[in-house]
């Protein structure tokens, strides 16, 4: 436990050097963007790197920005002259509601349609079939078909925005969270059929079934809860990737979240805003991955022993 | 989505639908094979100048002039999907070379030496793990300005990690088999033996792995262009295509997005289908 938390916090750091790094060597000056292309003189160049603190080598500039980071300032936008703590705050909401919502969407439907699919013979290929076409779909297509569809054609939900208020907020992101998790529930899905058609094969549940347990139980106390370690290990992989899938989502939306800033300053060569958001994304996923794994544990005390290297 | 190849697929699939299985992975070669004729082909297949703009022939329906309409500057759509063909399919293709050269040597150096090596290696892997795909392609685009370049770059070191960790897995299993003794035996040097032995009887597994990366990375690729950060106009992309359409999908006309999405799909599943099919036959093969 503690083992996983500092090699969270030495990968995170190392991360940070890494973009950091790479991102301050990039070419392209960020003074350039944040004149817009008018001609400076040299004198107010000079004021602007000093008021960013450009000027200072490199190695300064990141402990001075790790110090920041620590205190929970991430530096200025050099576009928005905003603090980004400011920029992002309201943003982080709509991201992470969209996050929680697709993983209720993603957990609900995908052990629902795998189950279905491995009790029911009938529907087990049209599922495959569906599973099949749901992972190969990108976001973005399925927000369009869904935008197509459900905003234009038949006017059902808003194509664009967050939306205001409790309500609001859930009607305007249904169809971003169900576009920005096609893939993912039909990964979980699959896993889902293949592991409870596994568990269902094998001796204890029909030993179960002689004993006399009712069908409902059968499936709930024997099949569900053996088969739940592999649904949960790739319930929780999808769920950190659906942090990196809002980046997509956002914008095809035009949500006001992480994701959609993170876009707009990377070509705007807002630095300090790409590395917190950069740095927030990849906490996230990383905190994601890591619950998932203390969570499989949780489920299968054989795997505490196998597992430590 | 890059998670989707490290879940284990426990159950025997093959017990269930083994002939449906093998004819599937057919039509997905079929696809794809017709899809890299028409990509290699574009020049001479497709019916005109995919960046001719006519604005009096805009947003037009599938037709007999354009067979599947017109784009918002009355450029044939299905001359930009052929032509789309060549970027779509060569971006994958350099991430699938790069991370596969990447993670199969840090692979068979790590399964080789054992030890300190592997151990080393398994950290830096276990760290590489840390860094989604899609954001290391979007930080990418950061560094080098955006284009096709910088996403591949970045997509080539994120799949690294993946290639690296299951290819390391399989090579371990096949050094302990008693020709690769025999050979160190009648002392072979270790990189003959790699490259000449360990890599061929590996290859069919790379090669599974390869096509489910090729897959991914495409959906990955789209979405960095869809984003505005990877292909740039006026080159033909898909996923640049689908992003460009959103404007007269919103107006009622969707055509463009759809196409363009449609065979984003076709070609993404066609290439799953196929490494599906694939990982299937090699587990099949190891548990003889």
């Amino acid at each position: 436990m503690l083992r996983r938390l500092v090699f969270l916090v030495i990968t995170l750091l190392g991360a940070s050097i890494v973009v950091y790094g790479a991102l301050f060597l990039a070419p392209g000056s960020p003074v350039a963007a944040a004149t817009q292309g008018r001609s400076l003189s040299p004198v107010a160049v000079k004021l602007l790197e000093q008021q960013y603190g450009l000027n200072k080598p490199l190695v300064t500039r990141y402990v001075d920005w790790l110090g920041g980071v620590v205190h929970g300032d991430f530096g200025s936008s050099i576009v928005f002259s905003e603090k980004v703590g400011h920029l992002l705050t309201p943003r982080l909401a709509v991201t992470f509601e969209l996050v929680l919502y697709g993983a209720v969407i993603l957990v609900l439907f995908g052990i629902l349609l795998g189950t279905l699919a491995a009790l029911r013979g009938a529907l087990d290929k049209l599922v495959l079939f569906i599973s099949t076409v749901g992972i190969a779909t990108p976001s973005f297509v399925g927000a369009l078909v869904l935008i197509s569809l459900f905003a234009v054609k038949l006017g059902w939900f808003p194509s664009l925005g967050a939306g205001t208020g409790v309500g609001g907020r859930i009607y305007h992101l249904t169809l971003p969270a169900i576009a920005l998790t096609v893939a993912g529930t039909m990964g979980v899905a699959r896993v889902t059929r293949t592991s409870v058609i596994l568990e269902l094969t094998r001796d204890h549940t029909d030993t179960a079934r002689a004993r006399g347990i009712a069908p409902g139980g059968v499936l709930r106390r024997h099949v569900m809860r053996n088969a739940m370690v592999p649904i949960a290990t790739m319930s929780g992989t999808v769920i950190a990737n659906l942090f990196i899938g809002t980046v997509v989502v956002e914008t095809a939306f035009g949500l006001n979240g992480l994701g959609a800033l993170l876009v707009s300053s990377v070509l705007d060569k807002d630095f300090a805003v790409v590395l917190a958001i950069t740095l927030i994304l990849a906490t996230a996923f990383m905190v994601a991955t890591t619950v998932t794994d203390l969570l499989a544990l949780w489920l299968d005390p054989r795997l505490r022993t196998e597992g430590t290297r | 989505m890059s998670a989707l190849e490290v879940v284990p697929s426990a159950a025997p699939r093959s017990r269930r639908r083994g002939i449906p299985r093998v004819s599937l992975g057919y039509v997905g070669i079929a696809v794809i094979l017709i899809i890299t004729v028409v990509a290699i082909f574009a020049p001479l297949i497709s019916p005109q100048d995919p960046n001719a703009i006519n604005l009096l022939a805009a947003k037009q329906g599938p037709s007999s002039a354009h067979l599947l309409g017109t784009d918002a500057s009355g450029r044939d759509l299905l001359s930009r999907l052929i032509w789309g063909a060549r970027t779509s399919l060569l971006g994958p293709l350099l991430v699938v070379v790069g991370g596969t050269l990447l993670g199969v040597t840090v692979a068979l150096v790590a399964a080789w030496r054992g030890g300190i090596v592997d151990a080393i290696l398994g950290r830096c892997i276990d760290i590489g793990f840390a860094f989604p795909g899609l954001l290391l392609a979007i930080i990418a685009s950061a560094f080098f300005g955006a284009g096709l370049v910088a996403p591949t770059i970045g997509l080539a070191i994120a799949y690294t990690p993946y290639i690296a960790r299951l290819t390391r897995s399989v090579a371990i299993r096949e050094r302990r088999l008693p020709y690769i003794s025999a050979l160190v035996t009648q002392g072979m040097s270790s990189f003959a033996i790699c490259i000449k032995h360990l890599l061929p009887n590996l290859a069919p597994f790379i090669l599974m792995q390869a096509t489910l990366t090729f897959g991914f990375s495409m959906i990955d690729l789209a979405s960095v262009s869809f984003l505005g950060l990877g292909v740039q106009p006026p080159t033909s992309d898909w996923g640049l295509m689908v992003s460009t359409g959103e404007q007269s999908l919103l107006q009622g006309s969707a055509w463009e997005s759809l196409f363009a999405g449609l065979m984003l799909v076709i070609t993404v599943g066609a290439f799953s289908t196929v490494g599906h099919w694939l990982e299937g036959i090699s587990e099949r093969r190891l548990s003889r």
